[in-house]
C-alpha cells in the first residue's frame, strides 16, 4: 500500500474503486474538503477522552460506602451513617471536578489558542480525593491519623498520575505578523458567541428550510474559526468577514424570528430572507476556499457588497 | 515506561486504595455500636 493513501488495509478490503462512498475516490476528487474533513476529525478525536469514564469509576468504587451508611442506620448509629454518606459524597464532587477539568483539558487540547482554565479542575479533585480517603480511613475504617495521612496522600499523588495535571498556561504564540494569542483568543471567543446566537435565533424558524440554511452557514462559520486557528495571519483578513456577516445574520435572523409570526403572509420578506442566507451561505463557502488556499485576493470588495445587502436585509 | 502505562498504573493504583479503604469501612462498620445497642436495651 502506498504512504499517499492514508487507508488501512481493513478499510479498503471491501470496497472497489467504483463502490459507492469510495473514500479514495472521494479524497482525490474534494482536494479541499479532505484538509477539512482531517482537521474536523483530528478535533473530534481529541474531543473523545477515556479519562471521563475513568472519572465516573471513582464513584464506583467507593459505593461500599454507602453499604456502610446503611449498615450504620440498621446498627443505630446516625452520625456514623451521615459521616459515611458525607464522605461517599466528597468522592462523588472529586469525580465531577475531575471530570469537568478534563473536560476543560480537551476543550484546551483542541485549540491551537487556548487560555488555561480558570480553576485546576483535577488538581482540586485529586487534592479531594486523597482527604476523602484520609477521613475515611481515619474516622471509618478507624486506623491511626498517621497512617490515613498516607493514605490520603497516596490517593492524592495516584489521582493526580491518573487524570494528569490541568493545562496552567495560555496556549499559542505570536505571529511574525504581530497577531498576539490574546487577538486571536478574543476573536474567535467574539465570534463563537455570535455563532451561538444565530444557532439559538436558528432554532427558533417555525420554517425547516431557513434553519437548514443556518445550520449550514454555523457549521461554515466554525469551519472559518477553525481555519483561523490554524494560520492566525488570517485573522486581519478574516476579522471584518467575521465582524460584518456573523453580526448581519444574527441580527437579520433574530429580527426575522420576532416577527416571524406577523410575517405569515407577507411572501417577499420571507424570499427575501431567504435569498440573503442563500447568499451568505455561498459567500462563506467562498471565504473558506480561499482561506484554505491562502488565497491573498482582496475580500474588501466582496464584503462590502455583502455588507450593503445584510443593511437592507436587516431593515426588515 | 510510556506515559499511558504510568497513568493506568497510577489509576489502578487509585482503584485499589479506594476499594480497600471503602469495603475496610464497610466491614468495621460499627460493631460495637450495635452490640452497646442491644446491652442498653436489655438494660
Amino acid at each position: 500500500m502506498s504512504n499517499d493513501e492514508f487507508q488501512p488495509r481493513s478499510a479498503v478490503k471491501f470496497s472497489g474503486t467504483y463502490s459507492p462512498g469510495n473514500t479514495k475516490r472521494d479524497l482525490r476528487a474534494a482536494p479541499l474538503e479532505r484538509i477539512s474533513r482531517t482537521r474536523v476529525g483530528i478535533k473530534r478525536k481529541q474531543r473523545t477522552g477515556s479519562g471521563k469514564t475513568r472519572a465516573w469509576l471513582i464513584i464506583a468504587l467507593t459505593s461500599p460506602l454507602v453499604f456502610s451508611a446503611i449498615k450504620s442506620v440498621l446498627n443505630g448509629n446516625a452520625f456514623a451513617a451521615m459521616g459515611n454518606l458525607g464522605l461517599f459524597a466528597m468522592f462523588c464532587f472529586a469525580a465531577f471536578t475531575i471530570r469537568s477539568g478534563i473536560d476543560a483539558a480537551m476543550e484546551y487540547e483542541a485549540h491551537d489558542f487556548a487560555l488555561a482554565p480558570k480553576f485546576p479542575r483535577k488538581i482540586i479533585g485529586a487534592a479531594l480525593t486523597g482527604a476523602g480517603l484520609l477521613l475515611t480511613c481515619w474516622t471509618g475504617w478507624g486506623i491511626g491519623l498517621l497512617q490515613s495521612a498516607g493514605f490520603g496522600i497516596m490517593g492524592f499523588a495516584s489521582a493526580l498520575f491518573a487524570f494528569g495535571p490541568d493545562p496552567l498556561k495560555d496556549k499559542g504564540s505570536t505571529t511574525s505578523t504581530g497577531i498576539t494569542p490574546d487577538m486571536v483568543i478574543s476573536a474567535i471567543t467574539e465570534a463563537e458567541e455570535k455563532i451561538g446566537g444565530i444557532e439559538a435565533a436558528g432554532a427558533s424558524l417555525q420554517d425547516r428550510p431557513l434553519r437548514d440554511r443556518i445550520n449550514r452557514i454555523t457549521k461554515r462559520a466554525r469551519d472559518i474559526l477553525s481555519r483561523i486557528e490554524d494560520d492566525p495571519s488570517d485573522l486581519r483578513r478574516s476579522r471584518k468577514f467575521l465582524v460584518v456577516y456573523l453580526d448581519g445574520a444574527l441580527e437579520a435572523t433574530q429580527k426575522y424570528v420576532k416577527s416571524q409570526n406577523d410575517l405569515s403572509g407577507e411572501k417577499d420578506i420571507y424570499i427575501k430572507f431567504r435569498s440573503m442566507l442563500d447568499d451568505m451561505e455561498r459567500e462563506f463557502d467562498d471565504q473558506h476556499d480561499k482561506l484554505l488556499k491562502n488565497d491573498r485576493i482582496e475580500l474588501d470588495v466582496e464584503i462590502d457588497v455583502l455588507a450593503d445587502r445584510l443593511k437592507t436585509a436587516s431593515r426588515l | 515506561m510510556g506515559h499511558s502505562t504510568t497513568r493506568m498504573l497510577a489509576f489502578i493504583a487509585l482503584g485499589v486504595l479506594l476499594t480497600v479503604t471503602s469495603c475496610a469501612t464497610f466491614l468495621s462498620a460499627t460493631p460495637t455500636d450495635s452490640t452497646n445497642k442491644v446491652l442498653f436495651l436489655n438494660e
